[in-house]
């Protein structure tokens, strides 16, 4: 069976109460939603309860799916406007507990400063959180999850041209982000001819 | 950030070259979810169908914006009435609840005493000059709101459908 059509099928159960149908898409897209949140959101815990609340999102909003529409577009534009609300929201919360806890000194590396580590060496990971929120999306949308511009633009709402610019700044932003060699290779491979 | 390299380098290689620095950095790679992820979400999926579960979702919303909105208006109500009460220089709001000896008259008094000077002071300023004041707050936080979560040039280049 086709992959959309047996998706289309469970989408059918699920709408008629079955669990089980909703599970089988979560175990499909659950790596996709998850590195779209953590990729966005920049940590594993947050990533992981924004996972669950994108698919509580997409359980609660299923009648309303287009069947014309693939699923996983359908799917990752709830959890691309689930993430940017998120960090829209933290932006207000300029000091939180958490915050305080990485401030303060650790004689032991527990689970999560060792987390930390491996995402503070992470190069690209910070590189992408120094951008800003939209043009971050635009750049995991494509190069993360393998997307063509006319479903990025499905899931993001805009024009096709619109964000072939916005993709072009982000790259840019990007390079000049990952550090002064990418930047100048950037640089080169960009103004030669 | 107007790029200066926008009008040398068609898409595609620009495309090519970034996936040719993301490669330099061993990306992109996925980060594994957690084994129990779908699980979990499972666990909080309501039992209602999804059609009832959105329902329920939108009476909930409605219900909170509905008791916020009461609050406020209780909260404003209040807050006009004693204002009132300090401009005309009559206490009744507080006098509505005993006459100021005790409980919550005394209270509401207490806070009529309080707000007095200050109410006054402000009016000494002038009415417009309070009005503008406010507008300007209100215009202020309205444009702060809108442009805090998307920067202007999200709004310059995007054009929604």
């Amino acid at each position: 069976m086709e992959p959309q059509a047996e998706e289309i099928g469970w989408i059918e159960q699920a709408l008629r109460g079955d669990q089980a149908a909703f599970g089988q898409l979560m175990h499909r897209y659950a790596g996709a939603v998850y590195n779209l949140a953590y990729r966005m959101l920049g940590n594993a815990q947050d990533a992981e309860d924004a996972s669950q609340e994108i698919f509580l999102r997409a359980y609660t909003r299923l009648a309303s799916f287009d069947r014309a529409r693939r699923f996983s577009t359908w799917l990752l534009s709830i959890g691309s406007n689930y993430c940017i609300d998120r960090l829209r929201r933290r932006r207000f919360a300029w000091l939180t507990l958490d915050d305080v806890a990485y401030t303060m000194p650790s004689g032991e590396r527990g689970p999560e400063r060792s987390a930390l580590d491996h995402e503070r060496r992470d190069r690209v990971q910070a590189a992408l959180r120094r951008l800003p929120d939209h043009y971050r999306l635009v750049l995991v949308l494509r190069y993360w999850h393998d997307m063509s511009y006319d479903e990025i633009a499905h899931v993001t709402g805009l024009t096709e041209s619109a964000l072939k610019t916005r993709l072009h700044r982000a790259r840019h932003m990007l390079a000049e982000a990952l550090g002064p060699e990418e930047q100048l290779l950037w640089e080169a491979e960009t103004t030669i001819s | 950030m107007g790029s200066r390299d926008d009008h040398f380098i068609d898409d595609e290689r620009a495309d090519a070259l970034m996936r040719r620095l993301l490669a330099r950095a061993d990306q992109p790679i996925s980060a594994p979810p957690p084994p129990d992820l779908v699980t979990r979400s499972a666990r909080r999926l309501p039992a209602a169908l999804p059609a009832l579960a959105a329902a329920n979702a939108a009476r909930r919303r409605t219900m909170r914006i509905a008791i916020g909105a009461a609050v406020l208006g209780a909260f404003v109500l209040v807050a006009l009435v004693g204002l009132a009460g300090i401009m005309s220089g009559n206490p009744s709001l507080a006098l509505l609840f005993g006459d100021g000896g005790q409980g919550l008259s005394r209270a509401l008094l207490m806070l009529y005493l309080l707000a007095k000077p200050i109410v006054r002071a402000i009016g000494a300023v002038g009415a417009p000059l309070l009005l503008a004041s406010a507008l300007g707050l209100l215009a202020g936080g309205w444009l702060w709101w809108q442009l805090l979560p998307s920067p202007t040039y999200i709004y310059a280049e995007s054009n929604r459908r």
